[in-house]
């Protein structure tokens, strides 16, 4: 009998709305033809734009969690070995939606009379390197066996995307709140994986035979889990850098002479402030003209969206005639 | 009186009718044909979730199946089918509309809004979605843009 001993990393739920991928080929399938996401996993990743299942399941209340836990503790607490095979499992904690069909999870869908809502619940996962690079093997966990891809028995409720670069949930089972599943860690020297995971906990569509699935009401939790690699050097601590806010060597001190300062006279605690600013000063950035274009770009406005304020702009110009005066920040000709 | 009379009709008739000149429809200038096979592929696959572009309200709206549809589908059959022509050409239209008269395709907010900020892109809430201006689908949006590209098939 196979043993999960450990669980290792709990993350908090995220809340978010998006489209439901019931079954785990739709992953693959294309998104124009057939209604698939054409090999996006929406687990969260970086390749992805960190795009995760509330990309569709949007306005999710955040009710649920999820954890994931490997039968080798040490890949948490010491890292991971190189070509180690890990059994992994994914956990979505506190399910609310569609529990009321979780009952008798075979007994349900559209070949039941009278219809039934299932309990279709969904995952996603993909390990990747520091380069956000998908690393490792990744394989469905079947009758407490790791299963190749290829290889995996009709029924399995996990599915590896075609790519092999993330798995999901397959569908079936319904009513599952746990997926388990395989990950052979790469070679040496791959330094630290991070897991990009997300979870859905549906709510068996709008509760009639119309629309078994929607992605409306659902659940979702999306979460970051790195694991180190054991044995490898940590990497070094982020040195240099400057900001114009002051330097670190200027703040240490404002924070070491915090103390004294309130048994001074207000004169000098005048003349030491003025020199913590001078001092601080030494961390201010002189912007060189040829640097003017950089600060001109319209990312660079305090906007949060300046594409859509140029779009607004240009319309604006059209209808009034005018233009200018909307707080430009200069001109990117290196002008003085 | 009289030179009241004149002045009036001096003034009246110097009196013409004003009126913006109506700008270019980019859709008018844009391979729609080119569109549906290289790029909105791209936009179905990117852009159409239901918490992104597949959402009626943004300014680039993307029909696709099974997410956002033209008309409300009564099930779920009827949300998973292909799309209509008309779908096709509402995408098409909607893509086309960021082709502003005046702007440059390299100043195509489809293009720049969805670059790294790294790379001269604008901010993007969905973040950045092409790698570099290298892309293949950064590359084949710009051709479409620039009346290049071909369907291959």
């Amino acid at each position: 009998m196979y043993r999960l001993t450990c669980t290792a990393v709990m993350i908090a739920a995220l809340a978010g709305p998006a489209r439901a991928f019931p079954t785990g080929d739709q992953f693959d399938a294309d998104a124009l033809a057939s209604d698939g996401a054409g090999g996006i996993p929406f687990d969260g990743a970086p390749r992805w734009a960190g795009h995760t299942c509330a990309s569709c399941h949007s306005n999710a209340p955040g009710r649920i969690s999820l954890a994931l836990e490997a039968d080798q503790p040490a890949l948490f607490t010491i890292g991971w070995q190189p070509m180690q095979q890990y059994h992994l499992r994914v956990v979505l904690q506190h399910e609310w939606a569609g529990v009321q069909y979780a009952a008798d999870a075979s007994n349900c869908g559209p070949t039941v009379t009278p219809y039934v809502p299932c309990d279709q619940n969904g995952f996603a996962l993909e390990l990747d390197d520091t380069k956000a690079h998908p690393v490792g093997t990744l394989a469905a966990f079947v009758n407490g066996a790791c299963v190749p891809v290829g290889t995996v028995p009709i029924g399995a409720p996990v599915r590896v995307l075609n790519d092999g670069t993330a798995i999901t949930h397959e569908g079936i089972p319904y009513a599952l709140t746990a997926w388990d599943l395989c990950w052979t860690a790469p070679a040496a020297g791959a330094g630290t994986i991070t897991a990009y995971l997300a979870v859905v906990d549906g709510n068996g569509g709008d509760g009639t035979i119309d629309f078994p699935a929607d992605p409306t009401g659902d659940d979702v939790a999306t979460g970051v889990v790195p694991i180190a690699e054991a044995g490898a050097i940590a990497p070094p601590a982020q040195t240099g850098g400057c900001d114009a806010t002051g330097s670190a060597a200027g703040l240490w001190l404002v924070v070491a002479a915090l103390g004294a300062i309130t048994r001074i006279t207000r004169f000098r605690r005048r003349a030491i402030a003025a020199l913590l600013t001078i001092v601080s000063l030494g961390g201010c950035v002189h912007v060189r003209p040829y640097q003017r274009g950089t600060l001109a770009r319209k990312d660079m406005t305090f906007d949060p969206d300046p594409g859509e304020s140029q779009l607004d702009l240009h319309m604006q110009e059209s209808r009034e005639g005018s233009a200018g005066g909307y707080g430009s920040s200069g001109g990117g000709c290196g002008c003085n | 009186m009289v030179r009241r009379l004149h002045c009036a009709i001096f003034v009246i008739a110097a009196c013409t009718t004003v009126a913006n000149e109506p700008a270019t429809d980019p859709s008018t200038t844009l391979d729609e044909t080119v569109f549906r096979c290289n790029v909105e592929p791209i936009l179905a696959r990117q852009c159409s979730y239901l918490g992104c572009h597949g959402n009626a309200g943004t300014a680039l709206r993307v029909f696709t199946p099974g997410k956002l549809r033209a008309t409300t589908p009564a099930n779920i059959d009827q949300s998973e089918a292909m799309l209509s022509d008309a779908e096709q050409h509402g995408n098409f239209t909607s893509a086309a509309g960021f082709s502003l008269p005046d702007s440059s395709p390299g100043a195509n907010l489809l293009l720049l809004k969805s670059l790294p900020q790294s790379l001269g892109g604008y901010e993007h809430l969905g973040g950045a979605i092409f790698t570099s201006t290298e892309d293949p689908q950064f590359v084949a949006i710009y051709r479409w843009l620039t009346g290049g590209g071909a369907c291959t098939d």
